[in-house]
């Protein structure tokens, strides 16, 4: 997957985060496209998942959202910047656990970069 | 684990931090709650939650610990097999600390009901994860089909 995407390398060999911007229907990504497009289904899921829940809860708005799977943390946050009428999303995998306000805050660093 | 032991400990969790919300459910059945909302938006949310999981288990998935901050408050989920944990809270900064004390539960109401045989309809719960699918499954599953192409579109959060 995405081995010969050197950033990707990089970002598995020191457990570094990969981020990801995502607005109108597009995806981006500097890990490669099969990494991008691992981002963008976990996203969506994500999302849904976050809809989903929101419904019952009356809560419609989410921020941000984060997972663990196996060894990785997935995750994403609304810029609270950006046009309500085309949100931006950023987000993140990373190939260890680490705690969730960190990797969020991490997120946030990125989006105001 | 007794109901008595249970309901203390999730209690001593209810006054952690920001909590202000706690329910524990196998598969759609609450097995214990103590939230501000309605028992029927409560059992409805534990259907929602039971919905996500059997999504993820369809799709050979495990995560075991969710997060979501909403504009109201937050919610962590805990999944350990047909069991779900969720806790409601404000601050978003004590989901760590949260999640610790949420999990030590979990293993520990994991290993007794182990060694105290499952309680309440297991054989139906393994029926209904291996054959029904269900609506919310499936709109998981019809979003998480399309965006394999990075390119395809994102919905807006509604």
């Amino acid at each position: 997957m995405d081995n010969g995407n050197e950033a990707f390398r990089k970002a598995l060999e020191n457990g570094e985060a990969r981020f990801f911007r995502a607005s109108r229907g597009s995806a981006k990504g500097k890990t490669g496209q099969e990494d991008t497009a691992r981002f963008a289904e976990n996203l969506m899921i994500l999302q849904e998942c976050a809809v989903l829940i929101g419904e019952k809860l009356e809560m419609s708005a989410v921020a941000s959202a984060t997972f663990y799977e196996g060894d990785d943390t997935f995750g994403f946050c609304f810029d609270q910047n950006s046009d309500s009428q085309n949100p931006q999303v950023a987000g993140a995998i990373v190939n260890r656990r680490i705690p969730m306000e960190e990797f969020v805050s991490s997120i946030r660093d990125f989006i105001n970069e | 684990m007794s109901p008595q032991t249970l309901s203390s400990t999730l209690d001593a969790l209810k006054t952690t931090g920001s909590v202000f919300g706690i329910f524990l459910s196998k598969g759609e059945n609450l097995i214990f709650q103590d939230a501000p909302f309605s028992d029927e938006r409560i059992s409805e949310l534990a259907t929602t939650l039971d919905d996500i999981a059997l999504y993820f288990v369809q799709e050979k998935r495990s995560p075991d610990q969710l997060s979501f901050g909403f504009d109201g408050g937050n919610l962590l989920v805990l999944i350990e097999g047909e069991h779900r944990l969720a806790v409601f809270f404000h601050h978003s900064g004590e989901v760590d600390l949260l999640a610790e004390f949420a999990r030590a539960f979990m293993k520990d109401f994991a290993t007794s009901v182990l060694i105290e045989g499952q309680p309440g309809g297991g054989q139906e719960e393994r029926g209904r994860q291996q054959g029904r699918p269900n609506g919310n499954t499936a709109r998981i599953a019809a979003q998480a089909r399309g965006p394999i192409d990075p390119t395809s579109p994102i919905q807006p959060v509604r």
